[in-house]
């Protein structure tokens, strides 16, 4: 007996000999009665899903046109700005790395991290041509004041920097970096003498509410010295609105609800 | 109840597949397509519920599995194996039901004779003597050899429709089937 004759023989062994061919009418009405007792959810026809697509398609089409003849007829570097594409530089996409490494760490905590951090984005900084640095000054200059903040004081391990110069009076403050506390800065790189925060670097402020602060920043065209000087509550604020701004949200409680 | 109906040899593949338009039109509650659906898969739902439960409760659970369908077919979602995979999928559920349903009325009336007829037609007439010694032999089978066998000789399912009855894949499926056959052909031989 082979395979096709073994399959036979025990189908017409296990299948019953007698099957109707439709169903009783008692199961008929019950099929129909539970038919009217469900309530079903109203699917989109896909026929009829198309015209209201079509606005869309066509929008699409057009814009995508637009592009390709601004593409076409001006120069790259002109047009990226307009259309929001990226035309950046390697220096600018350095100093957005770094400005991300010093708020981490800050949000960290890690005074190492943000002596050196300090120092790099203030280096890389002067690298950008005027247009770059204009676009990440007012970043730069409130996490550079948050980090001149966070390492004028003693490490406290149970809070955080943000916890600490955003509730910290004004007065307690350094209006400057002392020696001691900006030696670990210098230090830690160990290619510049320590120095006072003061020349370390001026970047005028321009606040474009970037991404990352919530409102406008209020301190315009100010040096860190000159941040510095007008005292916390400048750095406060900035604190509170990196703080406000800072994925994650240190110390917040996120309640999840399930569906 | 049977002898209302017209009887016809079984055949695995009887009925044909049920297209996607009248699956979609079922599920926004058309009568005529949940109609079409029934009787087209009625036949073999039937021949595989006459083997699970006995001819007795074959149509209760075939009327069962239909209603559960309704009221689930907005969980449904279609694939290549059809919705003939997700209604035997049911069907095994209320093939359960049923048993435990048996067990416990048994248990509880302490009515033993009460037909069961679980693990094959029983009520079949015995006419080749080569048939009777299968249904022995494939009683023995390990119970999910003998599903796939049933879903896939009775129901005439295919290795992908019975995986997604089973929620297996095609390939244990497949091998489920070569050994249940590899078993059944060695017990005949010995005998």
């Amino acid at each position: 007996m082979n395979d096709h004759e073994l399959l036979e023989t025990v189908t017409s062994a296990l299948a019953p000999t007698h099957i109707p061919v439709a169903p009783p009418a008692a199961s008929m009405v019950a099929l129909h009665r539970a038919v009217d007792a469900t309530t079903f959810p109203t699917r989109p026809d896909r026929h009829v899903r198309w015209p209201r697509l079509l606005p869309l398609a066509v929008a699409a089409g057009v814009a995508a046109a637009c592009v390709g003849v601004a593409v076409m007829t001006s120069s790259r570097n002109d047009v990226s700005p307009e259309l929001g594409l990226a035309s950046e530089s390697p220096q600018l996409l350095q100093a957005r790395s770094r400005l991300v490494g010093l708020r981490a760490a800050l949000d960290a905590g890690d005074l190492d991290r943000v002596a050196v951090a300090a120092v790099e984005l203030r280096r890389v900084m002067l690298r950008l041509d005027s247009i770059e640095r204009a676009e990440l000054e007012p970043a730069a200059t409130r996490l550079l004041v948050r980090a001149q903040l966070a390492l004028a004081r003693p490490p406290s391990p149970s809070t955080s920097i943000e916890a600490t110069s955003s509730t910290a009076p004004p007065s307690t403050a350094p209006t400057t970096a002392s020696p001691a506390t900006s030696a670990p800065m210098a230090g830690a790189v160990g290619t510049q003498p320590p120095r006072p925060t003061s020349s370390a670097m001026t970047l005028p402020i321009t606040d474009d509410g970037d991404d990352d602060h919530s409102g406008p920043g209020g301190v315009v065209d100010e040096s860190l010295d000159s941040v510095d000087d007008n005292g916390g509550p400048s750095g406060a604020d900035d604190d509170g609105d990196s703080s406000s701004g800072s994925d994650g949200g240190g110390g917040e409680i996120q309640i999840e609800t399930n569906d | 109840m049977i002898a209302d109906h017209h009887d016809v040899s079984p055949t695995a593949s009887a009925g044909g597949r049920i297209a996607r338009d009248t699956v979609e039109l079922a599920a926004t509650g058309s009568h005529d397509a949940w109609d079409r659906i029934f009787r087209t898969v009625y036949p073999r739902l039937y021949a595989f519920a006459s083997g699970r439960v006995g001819f007795g409760s074959a149509d209760d659970v075939v009327s069962e599995t239909m209603v559960r369908a309704v009221a689930g077919i907005a969980r449904y979602r279609w694939t290549d194996a059809g919705i003939e995979a997700w209604l035997f999928g049911i069907a095994r559920h209320v093939v359960a039901d049923h048993h435990r349903a048996t067990w416990r009325r048994r248990r509880w009336s302490q009515r033993l004779g009460e037909s069961a007829a679980v693990g094959g037609p029983a009520e079949l007439l015995e006419t080749k003597d080569e048939h009777r010694q299968i249904r022995e032999l494939f009683a023995q089978l390990p119970a999910k050899d003998r599903e796939v066998l049933e879903l896939r000789l009775i129901a005439g399912l295919s290795p992908e429709q019975v995986a997604v009855a089973l929620g297996k894949r095609p390939g244990t499926v497949r091998t489920a089937q070569s050994r249940a056959l590899r078993r059944l052909r060695e017990g005949l031989e010995r005998r």
